[in-house]
C-alpha cells in the first residue's frame, strides 16, 4: 500500500469520527439544555472549549457566545476546521483521492453524506431542525463506517482505517470527559450534587453509553462510576481503553509497528493507572492533558514510521 | 412535452436514430416505441433518475474557471446513441488497423525513418513535429508499439459516411464516462437492456490491464501496474482512479515514484519501496521526467526516462508517440496505411487542407469562411476556428496566423455533423455528435464496443467539449440480427 495513501485513508476515518462525535456531542447538549432550569448557568461556549476550537471562535466572533454563532461554528462554518461540514468535506477529498482502494459503494456514500451535510448544515442552526439533521448525520456516518467494514478487503487499507477511527474516537471521547469533569468535580468533593446525575446521564449519552452502561448494573450514575466506565471498559466501543485496544490490534497486522507501540503502550498504562474514585478535578484535566499529548505523539510516530518513510 | 418521435424533424443532416419524419432506423424502434409511450411526468421521473445517479454515484468532471477547480456533475443524456452492430464490425477493423499503421509509423520515425527516406512522408513535415522526441530515438519499446492507448474521434458527415476526425494518441480521455454511461444507463433502462441487444462494454478495463501486465519487462511475475496522475486537480482525475480502481493497481503521483541508482522505478509504500514494471501514465511527455523535459515539473519522476530507455519499467504510451498526434501527421494517416499494410484504410480521413502546401493554402486563405482551421498541436477545441461561424474580425486573425506558421495549421470543410435525437427545454431535438472509441495495442489489438458520444447542446452548434458545455450519451452497438 502506498504511504500516501495510507495517510488518506487514516485521515478520511478521522475525519468521519470527528464529524460523528462532534453531531453526538451537539445533539446531547441539545438534549441536556431542554432539562436544565432557567437559571442553571450552561453556555453553548463549553462546546467550543470540548472541541479545541475556542481560540479560533474567539478570532472571529470576539463578543459573542450565544447558541446560534457556535451552533453556525460548529456545523457550518467552512473556517473551522473541525466543524461538521470541513470534517465531512475533508473525509470525501480524502475518500476521492484514494478512490483506486476505496469501494465503490463506499464513495457513493462519501458522496451521499457530502450531499446531505451540505444541502442541510445551514438550516440545522436552529433548534428545531437541529436533533433531525445530527441524527441523519449520526446515521450516515456509521452507514460509510459500516460499508467500509463490509467491503474492505481486511489488508493494510483496513488497517490504517480502524487506527485512523479509533484514535480520533479516543481523543474526543477524553475532550468530552474533560469539559464535563471540570463543570461536574469539584476540588472538594467528589462531584457537585446538583444536577450533576443529569449531567452525567448526558455525558454517557453524548457517547451512546447510557443504555450500555446502565445493563452493567451500577447502582447509580455518578462521577466516580461513569468515569472509570468511559475510560476503562474494554467492551465499550466508545472507551478510550477499547480504542486504544483496538490501536493495539491494528498494530499487529502491518508492518514495522515497533515505534508507535511504545506510545501506545504507554499511554495504555498511564489510562489503567487512573483510580477514578480519588479523582479530583485538577487530577482529571491533568491526565487527560497528558492522554490528548500521548494521541498527538501517536500519531506522530504513525505518521514518521508510514507516511513519511523512506 | 413527452417524447414525440413522430414529430421528430431529424432536417436535412444525417440522424443516427431516425432516418426521416416518423421513421426510426431498424437499431432505434424498439427504443422509439418505448419512449413514445412515456408521459411528460415518466419522461421526468427518468431524467431525474439519470442524474439522481450521476450525483450519487460520484460521476464528475472538473472545470478550471477563474482558478478555481470546479466540480460538475457528467451531463448524460437519456436518449442514447445507436449503432448496428454489423457497421460495428467495420469500424472495429478500421480503428486496429489505423493504429496499428500509426504505431509502425512511430516506431519508424524513431529508428530508420524509412517512409522519409520512400519519399512518401515528407521531411519537412517531420522538422516541424512539435512533438518529436529526440530522446526516445533508437529506443524498441516492447512489440514494437507505442501508442498503446488510443482515443480516435469519429464522426459522421451528412451523407452517413464515418471519418476519423483525430487520432489522439497522447493521453485520450473519456473512457471511464463511457463504462458509467452504461452503468448508470442499465440502472435506469433495466427493461430496454432486455428488449434489445446491447452488447457490453465492460471487458475494456480487464482488456486495459491485460494490454499493460503484456508489455512488462518483467514476464513471467505478477507485474506491477500502476496509473500516473497528476493528482486531484486535473480535470480527468475522474478518471484516472476509477481506471485505477478497476484495474486493481495503485494510482500514484509523480512524489510516490522514484529512480534509484540501479535504474528501476520504486514506489514508496508502508514496507518500503516496491519496484514498477508499467505506469499507465496519464501526464504528458513534457511532464514525466524534469531531468530530460521540463525542468520545473513537479508532476514527473526523475530519471523515469533513464529507467525506461533501460527497459527496467514500461511506459504506456511511450514517450514520444505524440508525434503522430499532429493534426499534419494525420493528413498522411491513409497513406501510412497504404505503405505499411498494403490495405486500403477502412475508415476514411475527413479531406484535409495542408497549409504548408502552397496550393492548399491559398484554397484555405480564398474559402476560409466555409472551413473549420485547426492548429496541428492542440486538443480539447481549443485555438480552432470554424469559418462559419467566426466573425470578420476572427477570420482576418487567423488568415495572419495562418502566413506566420503554415505548418502549424490545417483546414477541413465544415463537416454537417450526424445528430441523434436529445432531451432539451421543451422536449427532443437533432442535436450534433461525434464518437470516441477506445483502441488499444499491445501485443495483440482491442476496441471498445462503441464508445464516448459526445453532444453539442446548443442548437446547430459543432463544439461537443465537455469542457466547454458539451453533454453525453450512451453508445449502443445493437445487434438487429443482419448479417
Amino acid at each position: 500500500m502506498l504511504s500516501r495513501v495510507a495517510e488518506n485513508v487514516y485521515w478520511m476515518a478521522r475525519y468521519l469520527e470527528r464529524a460523528e462525535d462532534t453531531a453526538r456531542l451537539i445533539n446531547s447538549m441539545t438534549n441536556l439544555l431542554l432539562d436544565m432550569p432557567r437559571d442553571v448557568e450552561l453556555g453553548w461556549y463549553e462546546l467550543l472549549n470540548v472541541v479545541g476550537a475556542e481560540a479560533l471562535y474567539n478570532e472571529y466572533y470576539p463578543d459573542k457566545t450565544d447558541e446560534r454563532t457556535v451552533m453556525r461554528f460548529l456545523i457550518s462554518d467552512i473556517r473551522n476546521p473541525g466543524a461538521i461540514v470541513t470534517c465531512i468535506n475533508g473525509a470525501r477529498e480524502n475518500a476521492r483521492v484514494s478512490r483506486d482502494i476505496v469501494p465503490n459503494e463506499v464513495w457513493e456514500q462519501a458522496n451521499e453524506l457530502f450531499l446531505y451535510t451540505t444541502e442541510n448544515a445551514k438550516s440545522s442552526i436552529g433548534r428545531r431542525k437541529r436533533s433531525d439533521f445530527m441524527s441523519g448525520l449520526i446515521r450516515r456516518c456509521q452507514t460509510m463506517t459500516g460499508i467500509m467494514m463490509g467491503t474492505l478487503p481486511h489488508d493494510d487499507a483496513y488497517q490504517f482505517l480502524r487506527i485512523g477511527r479509533n484514535l480520533e474516537r479516543a481523543d474526543m471521547s477524553s475532550r468530552i470527559l474533560d469539559v464535563a469533569a471540570a463543570k461536574l468535580l469539584s476540588e472538594e468533593e467528589d462531584f457537585n450534587p446538583a444536577f450533576a446525575t443529569v449531567r452525567w446521564i448526558s455525558v454517557l449519552k453524548s457517547l451512546n453509553a447510557f443504555q450500555a452502561y446502565r445493563q452493567q448494573g451500577f447502582l447509580g450514575v455518578n462521577g466516580a462510576n461513569v468515569l472509570d466506565y468511559l475510560l476503562h471498559k474494554r467492551d465499550f466501543p466508545r472507551s478510550m481503553g477499547h480504542c486504544l485496544e483496538e490501536v493495539s490490534g491494528c498494530f499487529s497486522a502491518i508492518p514495522n509497528p515497533e515505534v508507535p507501540i511504545t506510545h501506545l503502550n504507554k499511554l495504555l498504562k498511564g489510562l489503567d493507572s487512573v483510580k477514578t474514585k480519588q479523582l479530583k478535578r485538577s487530577g482529571l484535566h491533568k491526565f487527560i492533558d497528558q492522554f490528548q499529548v500521548g494521541i498527538g505523539g501517536l500519531h506522530s510516530a504513525i505518521a514518521d514510521t508510514y507516511f513519511r518513510s523512506q | 412535452m413527452p417524447i414525440d418521435f413522430k414529430s421528430y424533424d431529424p432536417g436535412k443532416g444525417y440522424d443516427e436514430l431516425i432516418s426521416s419524419k416518423g421513421n426510426p432506423r431498424r437499431v432505434a424502434q424498439v427504443l422509439c416505441r418505448y419512449f413514445s409511450k412515456l408521459n411528460d411526468a415518466e419522461v421526468a421521473e427518468l431524467k431525474q433518475a439519470v442524474d439522481m445517479a450521476i450525483k450519487t454515484l460520484g460521476i464528475s468532471f472538473t472545470v478550471y474557471s477563474e482558478g478555481n477547480n470546479i466540480d460538475r456533475s457528467w451531463p448524460l443524456d437519456l436518449i442514447p446513441r445507436m449503432v448496428s452492430s454489423k457497421e460495428w464490425q467495420k469500424t472495429d477493423l478500421g480503428l486496429k488497423q489505423r493504429l496499428t499503421a500509426l504505431n509502425l509509423f512511430i516506431d519508424d520515425l524513431y529508428h530508420k525513418q524509412q517512409i522519409v527516406k520512400d519519399g512518401v512522408f515528407p521531411r519537412e513535415v517531420l522538422a516541424g513535429a512539435r512533438n518529436y522526441r529526440k530522446q526516445c530515438e533508437g529506443v524498441s519499446p516492447p512489440f514494437g508499439v507505442w501508442a498503446n492507448i488510443c482515443g480516435a474521434d469519429l464522426v459522421r458527415g451528412g451523407d452517413g459516411t464515418q471519418y476519423v476526425l483525430e487520432d489522439n494518441l497522447r493521453v485520450p480521455s473519456g473512457v471511464s464516462y463511457m463504462l458509467e454511461n452504461r452503468h448508470v444507463m442499465k440502472r435506469v433502462f433495466p427493461e430496454l437492456f432486455e428488449d434489445i441487444n446491447i452488447l457490453p462494454v465492460d471487458d475494456y478495463t480487464t482488456q486495459l490491464y491485460e494490454m499493460l501486465a503484456a508489455i512488462s519487462p518483467r514476464q513471467g511475475e505478477a507485474p506491477e501496474v500502476v496509473v500516473l496522475t497528476p493528482g486531484i486537480y486535473n480535470s480527468a482525475y475522474f478518471e484516472h482512479s476509477y481506471l485505477a480502481q478497476q484495474m486493481g493497481a495503485q494510482l500514484v503521483q509523480g512524489s510516490d515514484l522514484i529512480v534509484d541508482s540501479d535504474d528501476c522505478v520504486y514506489m514508496r509504500t508502508i514496507y518500503g519501496m516496491k519496484r514498477i514494471d508499467v505506469i499507465y501514465r496519464r501526464i504528458d511527455d513534457d511532464f514525466l521526467d524534469p531531468d530530460e523535459f521540463r525542468a520545473d515539473s513537479a508532476l514527473g519522476v526523475k530519471g523515469l526516462m533513464r529507467s525506461w530507455r533501460k527497459g527496467k519499467v514500461a511506459i504506456a504510451n511511450a514517450p514520444g508517440a505524440g508525434v503522430a498526434d499532429d493534426k499534419v501527421v494525420y493528413a498522411f494517416v491513409p497513406d501510412m496505411i497504404r505503405y505499411y499494410l498494403d490495405e486500403e484504410p477502412i475508415i476514411p480521413n475527413v479531406p484535409t487542407y495542408l497549409c504548408m502546401k502552397d496550393d492548399d493554402r491559398s484554397y484555405v486563405l480564398d474559402h476560409l469562411a466555409e472551413l473549420v482551421v485547426k492548429p496541428a498541436n492542440e486538443s480539447g477545441g481549443y485555438g480552432l476556428l470554424i469559418g462559419p461561424h467566426a466573425t470578420k474580425k476572427e477570420l482576418k486573425e487567423f488568415a495572419a496566423l495562418i502566413k506566420h506558421d503554415p505548418r502549424n495549421y490545417i483546414a477541413q470543410p465544415t463537416l454537417a455533423l450526424s445528430t441523434v435525437p436529445t432531451l432539451v427545454d421543451g422536449g427532443v431535438a437533432p442535436r450534433h455528435v461525434d464518437l470516441r472509441p477506445f483502441t488499444l495495442q499491445g501485443k495483440k489489438s482491442y476496441a471498445t464496443t462503441g464508445g464516448l458520444s459526445r453532444v453539442a447542446l446548443p442548437e446547430g452548434s459543432l463544439v461537443v467539449n465537455s469542457s466547454q458545455g458539451g453533454g453525453s450519451k450512451d453508445t449502443w452497438v445493437v445487434d438487429v440480427g443482419d448479417k
